[in-house]
């Protein structure tokens, strides 16, 4: 018998934190229907890469949607706020 | 005349970070008076990492101030993390404070981690099992010495410097679940006994910029992927010194014989 969704949904974010590529406890995961979405931001595009990775191999069979940003090398910075 | 404060948290820099985030904190120097990173400077704490932070933080022309996050003590090598910080010239702080000069205006920066135990009305109590109870011991040390280290400055503008919330109006769309593992109240409540003009926190990746203590001091979540820049900055008008209300636990000097001297954390 296959591991219950939500016990795959929990595995995932477990794999995000320990995984080497990824490293990271912040992602958003849930699954709707037959698609397994990650949403939010990592350092650099290959670890974006390796989180859809790893929610491919705990999902195989679902639709892995990736919403992620990547944070380095943002170009410049913002107006400085006056507190 | 203004300090001007540059600030940001959870880089999170692995080795395959080289050139990557240099040219970006680089321009901290050309805009503020200071660099100050709250936390997760590393991905796993290594001191490997650390070293390539340091390698994109040397363009930078203005002093650097840090404290570590979670993720740098996950490889249990915290000493070597900020060593390598240290021998690179950044200014690692654990309850301690360390004070830079501005044209003539004193910046004090007061730095700890913090830690988890959630927000008033919602807070883990040291009550039951020994790891609940170290658990919250955690947190109430380190807002004991993060007291003891603001108290412990008498400069024209107080910064503290946290990785952990001390409010959860910084939180934005972190779940609520999870809230108890992001900050403490106690954090907040430290900073508002000892004073302060802002505070500054990352760790809450889904979190939102802007929120304030109860007792009426800025608080501002600089984790990178809630600026979405190389980092911010804040720029503060010394203004006449506020009350300082003396640190608890026994520090009953003089204010002008507690403004000589530091407090001294782990990391010295």
């Amino acid at each position: 018998m296959a591991d219950p969704t939500e016990y795959r949904l929990a595995r995932l974010q477990e794999a995000l934190t320990h995984d080497p590529r990824v490293h990271d406890q912040s992602l958003e995961v849930r699954v709707e229907g037959d698609r397994v979405v990650l949403r939010g931001e990592l350092a650099t595009p290959e670890r974006c890469q390796a989180a859809i990775s790893v929610a491919k191999e705990i999902f195989p069979d679902a639709t892995v949607v990736a919403d992620l940003k990547v944070s380095a090398a943002r170009p410049r910075g913002t107006p400085p706020e006056r507190l | 005349m203004t300090v001007r404060i540059a600030a940001v948290g959870d880089v999170h820099v692995g080795l395959d970070f080289r050139g990557r985030l240099g040219p970006g904190l680089t321009q901290a120097g050309t805009c503020a008076d200071v660099l100050l990173l709250a936390g997760d400077l590393t991905r796993v704490g290594a001191p490997e990492e650390a070293r390539v932070l340091v390698e994109e933080l040397s363009g930078v022309s203005v002093p650097v101030v840090a404290v570590l996050g979670n993720h740098d003590l996950h490889a249990d090598r915290a000493d070597e993390v900020v060593g390598e910080l240290r021998d690179g010239g950044v200014q690692v702080l654990d309850g301690d404070s360390t004070v830079i000069s501005v044209d003539g205006w004193s910046l004090g920066v007061a730095g700890v981690i913090g830690f988890g135990g959630g927000f008033a009305g919602r807070s883990a109590s040291e009550f039951g099992e020994p790891e609940m109870k170290a658990f919250v011991r955690r947190t109430v040390d380190a807002a004991r010495r993060l007291e003891h280290a603001l108290g412990a400055l008498d400069t024209d503008v107080r910064v503290a410097l946290l990785h952990y919330a001390p409010v959860p109006d910084t939180l934005g769309r972190e779940p609520a679940e999870i809230h108890a593992f992001l900050g403490s109240y106690l954090l907040a409540e430290a900073v508002d006994r000892a004073g302060a003009d802002l505070v500054l926190h990352g760790h809450a990746h889904r979190g939102t910029e802007r929120g304030m203590t109860p007792g009426g001091i800025k608080v501002r979540n600089v984790a990178q992927p809630v600026i979405d820049a190389p980092f911010r900055v804040f720029e503060l008008q010394p203004g006449p010194r506020q009350l300082r209300v003396p640190p608890v636990n026994g520090d009953d000097a003089p204010p002008s014989a507690r403004s000589t001297r530091q407090a001294h954390g782990v990391w010295q």
